[in-house]
């Protein structure tokens, strides 16, 4: 069960505020980190509940079964498209100009996509993924991080469409340390990145008409 | 960790644009001797923010850990509905660069006042630490002044309208003489407030969006331009008061509740206003027509 109450977890987080402590001084924070396990938290809000608990099971499904399609998937590695590719954001003291961006993405695409589709010997649909937006804010006592990335699905070399995917990634912001907000990020990409294997079988179905 | 959660609240709060404090009239000596301006145009945002009614509990129960545990809790959970709520509005715009329509703007406005060194075509992204902002001003000769802008934009309002905010400061040489924080010769907030435009949320998402989101980047133009506009006002202009045009002016707080704030009618356009707050001077371009305030500043009452 990968869904943790947010309170217990800030709670819990305060049972071991030395080591917390400890570990926000330790860290030098010029390199991004990608963060296999994202946390996952429960939303509280009314309204957005049950919308979000029914995401966060499909979402769920998608990143424990593997993907199943009659294509074979090659996925390409990122093309850095970010507007502003200097900095991911700010923590109030600096700007935050992370190194390694290009690990943490292809970091990403082996945890979150290569190895989650089963493929078949079918036509080869190659995704092109491009990284759109990257950044991290603080609002009220938490950390946000969104990642917004375009997909072109290619088929032959031929483009076949391009789709968008957004994520937001949320963790409490408990000491205003660089990699709480570096894992905001992490917890973005496990957001947006998952929806892009929802989408293939669709894409690949086109292949054979 | 009371005590951290706290300072870091307060730290975002100040620098989001959201600082409570008195605007630093720029002196008519300090004005005639600037020759010539450094600009530090700053956008951190790489794009809008989404409309968040922040949940303030810790406030209304005069703070404390539990109360801002769950403030923490609502607000995140607020936030991610805000984006997926706004999502079509990102995907519609996602190769609008705002930092490009406010460096234009600046610019102008800036060199129709000074000598501008180094023009820059877009705004940037990297906030100043103190250290480099203290070696900046540092480097600065007789008659040379840095001009640093730091400007924010968000949804309000239930993504009905939007808001674009800019804290700007000029410094001189002179102004790092002292130890401690460099103290600008001039300092204020300057905001444009939109008008609205649907009933809320997805409806008015949907209409910001609307063919490649065609209205929201008029807006948000309109928004840079105004800031610019209001920002060279306020360098030429030392009347702090003026008694006979009070007005009552619709303003949003830093949680995003819209409220009522005293000021003074500086210019009324067909479709907006500039007002002056008159509690600490800052300067709002809003929709309409302010209603005249039947009450004087005390300052007035002579």
């Amino acid at each position: 069960m990968k869904n943790i109450n947010y309170l217990l977890v800030a709670l819990l987080s305060l049972s071991v505020t030395p080591a917390f402590a400890k570990e926000a001084k330790k860290v030098d924070e010029s390199v991004i980190e990608y963060q296999k396990k994202a946390v996952k938290t429960t939303v509280v809000d009314n309204k957005a509940k049950a919308k979000k608990k029914a995401a966060a099971a499909a979402l769920q499904a998608t990143e424990d079964v593997p993907t199943v399609t009659s294509c074979q998937v090659q996925f390409e590695a990122f093309q850095d498209l970010r507007l502003n590719k200097d900095t991911v954001g700010t923590n109030f003291s600096k700007a935050l100009t992370p190194s390694g961006l290009d690990i943490w993405l292809n970091d990403a695409e082996a945890d979150l996509w290569r190895g989650k589709v089963k493929t078949s010997s079918g036509k080869t649909l190659v995704l092109k993924p491009k990284l759109e937006r990257l950044y991290t804010y603080a609002e009220s006592m938490n950390l946000h991080g969104v990642m917004s990335l375009s997909v072109d699905f290619l088929l032959d070399g031929k483009l076949l469409e391009t789709r968008k995917y957004r994520g937001l990634g949320s963790t409490a912001n408990a000491w205003n340390a660089e990699h709480e907000y570096y894992d905001a990020l992490s917890y973005a990409a496990h957001e947006a990145m998952p929806k892009v294997l929802k989408d293939i079988p669709s894409v690949c179905a086109k292949t054979k008409s | 960790m009371k005590l951290k959660i706290t300072l870091i609240g307060l730290i975002v709060v100040l620098l989001q644009g959201c600082a409570v404090g008195q605007r630093t009239v720029l002196s008519q000596a300090d004005r005639g001797s600037i020759k010539s301006v450094d600009l530090y145009n700053l956008v951190i945002q790489d794009e809008v923010r989404p409309a968040v009614d922040i949940s303030n509990v810790a406030g209304a129960m005069g703070g404390g850990l539990i109360p801002a545990l769950i403030d923490s809790s609502i607000n995140k959970g607020r936030s991610l509905s805000a984006q997926d709520v706004a999502e079509p509005l990102f995907f519609a715009t996602d190769s609008v660069d705002f930092r490009k329509m406010l460096a234009k703007e600046i610019n102008t406005s800036v060199t129709s006042l000074y000598t501008l060194r180094s023009q820059k075509d877009v705004a940037e992204t990297k906030l100043l630490s103190d250290p480099d902002l203290i070696a900046k001003i540092k480097q600065l000769n007789e008659g040379e002044n840095l001009l640093y802008t730091s400007s924010f934009y968000n949804l309000m309002e239930n993504s009905k309208s939007i808001k674009v905010e800019t804290v700007a400061f000029v410094f001189k040489k002179s102004s790092t003489a002292k130890s401690g924080k460099p103290k600008p010769i001039y300092f204020n907030r300057l905001a444009y407030i939109s008008e609205s435009v649907g009933n809320g949320e997805a409806d008015s998402i949907a209409a910001w969006a609307k063919n490649n989101g065609e209205l929201f980047v008029k807006i948000l133009s309109d928004g840079a331009a105004e800031i610019a506009q209001v920002l060279k006002y306020d360098l030429q202009n030392s009347v702090q008061f003026e008694c006979n045009k009070l007005v009552a002016a619709d303003i949003f707080g830093f949680n995003g509740a819209k409220f009522n704030i005293k000021s003074i009618l500086v210019e009324q356009k067909p479709t907006r206003a500039v007002v002056r707050n008159s509690a600490d001077g800052a300067l709002y371009s809003v929709p309409g027509t302010p209603v005249p305030s039947k009450e004087l500043n005390k300052k007035c009452k002579q």
